[in-house]
């Protein structure tokens, strides 16, 4: 007897849920790296009887939309954007971690660290470190570190920053900070993937976002308003079957 | 609703990007000034849905979990180090530094700063010192005979005493370097000071080791790109207002449950 207003009810949590990922898109519009999240919707179909069926909303999944942000320039030389698929490994205390957010420094002792600090490795799991007279670094686009040293005439190479892809990028699941975590092994990207002085901002469209607000928002009112047109439907139909008997 | 905690995260680091901006813009005419950038990051994720569980037991996975962010954090700001436009201004303790490294400061309370602004001075007893009179280390002092002072790039102060043919070494001025130089805290006053984060300075002469060049006369002037700040400063806004906009609907969507029982 209550089957409308369940089905309503499934749709309004899933609405709730998929405005609370719009909010996390919007929140991070400007996250360096950021890849904005997309919500699916799934029907599921109950059968109470072989001759009934009521289709109830599911919010099946999340989804990373891997999009490419745009690449805005910055002039600091370990300022990182990658083209095209892959991620920076990063050493962190849970282990190798991903990310695409390149906003990098040295740390005190010259190593290339996130933001939070952790150090970048490069190609052979390696950390990466700039001595202190090292000048005009230069990233080529596929990740190679060349630097000056005082006054030596040849310019040394320090290594090459080392990109991963995966197979599956859904199967990457954000931790914090950027960061991403998986259990497949990465395949290292060749050829020019990287930007040197630029970052990759946030692939939030602030269009897309708010229309998908105002519809969830609508839709949440719709179905609000079915849960009590439904209300008083009972309320009559309950009036006037107690009438009849009476 | 977890959107209205998301969102008020959303505006937070908005806020704060605005103000970091506004500091940038305020100090687009402050000699040696580096532009400061906030770098943002995302908070935790809930795990309704765990990515890669089983969704059978014949041993398929669920390909994409159902995952919700839980906001934007503030994670740094950043010094942008890139070198300002150099000003002539013709004065003779104007010095600018071409490259790396920094002008050693004496504190009052006897620890060392670095600035990268080099509007220097004479004091009463001659010594070389910042706007605000703390003096220049190495401490240099020029004689009040001096005619002329000369600083060449590789830091030596030179002196042109009058009834004098040569010119007479004062002092050689040394430059600090850091290997972490966006680690550096600032203190106002123009001035840094070290910590842990930027590792111990090096001292060199200018123009060795890879430090810069002094050009006497001239000024560093402030790296800012007003163009860049008042782009990023609209993009901020702009942010901003749709981050409350998420707060609104929010609003309105809980507005709608309460009232859904008319």
């Amino acid at each position: 007897m209550f089957t409308t207003s369940l089905v309503l009810l499934s749709d309004e949590i899933a609405l709730q849920r998929s405005v609370d990922v719009i909010a996390n898109n919007i929140a991070n519009s400007s996250t360096t790296g950021f890849k904005r999240q997309g919500i699916q919707f799934e029907t599921y179909v109950s059968r109470p009887t072989p001759r009934q069926s009521t289709s109830f909303v599911y919010d099946r999944a999340t989804y990373r939309d891997m999009t490419p942000g745009t690449i805005s320039m910055t002039g600091n030389p370990l300022d990182l954007a990658i083209q095209g698929k892959g991620y920076f490994q990063v050493q962190t205390p849970q282990g190798i971690q991903y990310t695409r957010d390149g906003a990098f420094r040295t740390d005190n002792s010259g190593q290339i660290v996130t933001s939070s600090g952790l150090p970048v490795l490069g190609d052979g799991g390696q950390a990466i470190t700039i001595a202190d007279d090292a000048t005009d670094i230069t990233i080529s686009g596929d990740g190679t570190i060349t630097v000056q040293t005082g006054t030596a005439t040849s310019r040394a190479n320090l290594g090459r920053l080392g990109v991963v892809q995966f197979e599956n990028d859904e199967a990457l699941t954000p931790t914090s900070g950027g960061m991403l975590t998986t259990t497949q092994t990465g395949t290292p990207v060749m050829g020019n993937a990287i930007v040197q002085g630029a970052i990759e901002d946030s692939n939030v469209s602030p269009v897309m976002e708010i229309t998908n607000l105002i519809r969830a928002q609508r839709s949440y009112e719709q179905a609000a308003n079915l849960i009590g047109m439904e209300n008083s439907r009972l309320t009559t139909a309950i009036d006037k079957l107690s009438q009849t008997t009476m | 609703m977890r959107a209205l905690s998301i969102a008020a995260t959303g505006m937070s680091a908005q806020q704060l990007n605005v103000e970091v901006i506004s500091n940038n813009i305020s100090n687009s005419s402050t000699t040696g000034f580096k532009a400061s950038r906030v770098e943002f990051q995302d908070l935790l994720y809930q795990n309704i849905r765990t990515v890669g569980s089983a969704s059978s037991d014949s041993g398929t996975i669920v390909p994409s979990g159902l995952q919700v962010g839980l906001g934007v954090m503030p994670a740094a700001t950043y010094r942008v180090n890139t070198q300002g436009t150099v000003l002539m201004t013709g004065n003779t303790f104007d010095l600018a530094i071409n490259g790396r490294g920094y002008f050693q400061v004496q504190m009052p309370d006897g620890t060392t700063s670095y600035t990268r602004s080099g509007a220097l001075q004479l004091n009463s007893s001659g010594q070389i010192v910042t706007a605000d009179g703390y003096q220049i280390l190495p401490s240099i002092t020029v004689p009040a005979t001096a005619t002329a002072v000369t600083v060449n790039s590789s830091g030596q102060v030179l002196a042109t005493i009058s009834g004098q043919t040569a010119q007479q070494t004062l002092g050689q001025l040394q430059i600090a370097s850091f290997i972490n130089p966006v680690g550096l805290e600032a203190t106002g006053n123009n001035l840094l000071k070290q910590t842990d984060a930027s590792g111990s300075p090096t001292t060199a002469s200018p123009g060795t080791s890879g430090m810069g060049t002094i050009t006497q006369g001239s000024l560093e002037s402030s790296n800012v790109d007003i163009v860049t700040e008042i782009t990023n400063l609209i993009t901020a806004q702009r942010a901003y207002e749709m981050n409350s906009k998420v707060i609104n609907t929010a609003d309105q969507m809980l507005t709608t449950t309460n009232q859904m029982k008319s």
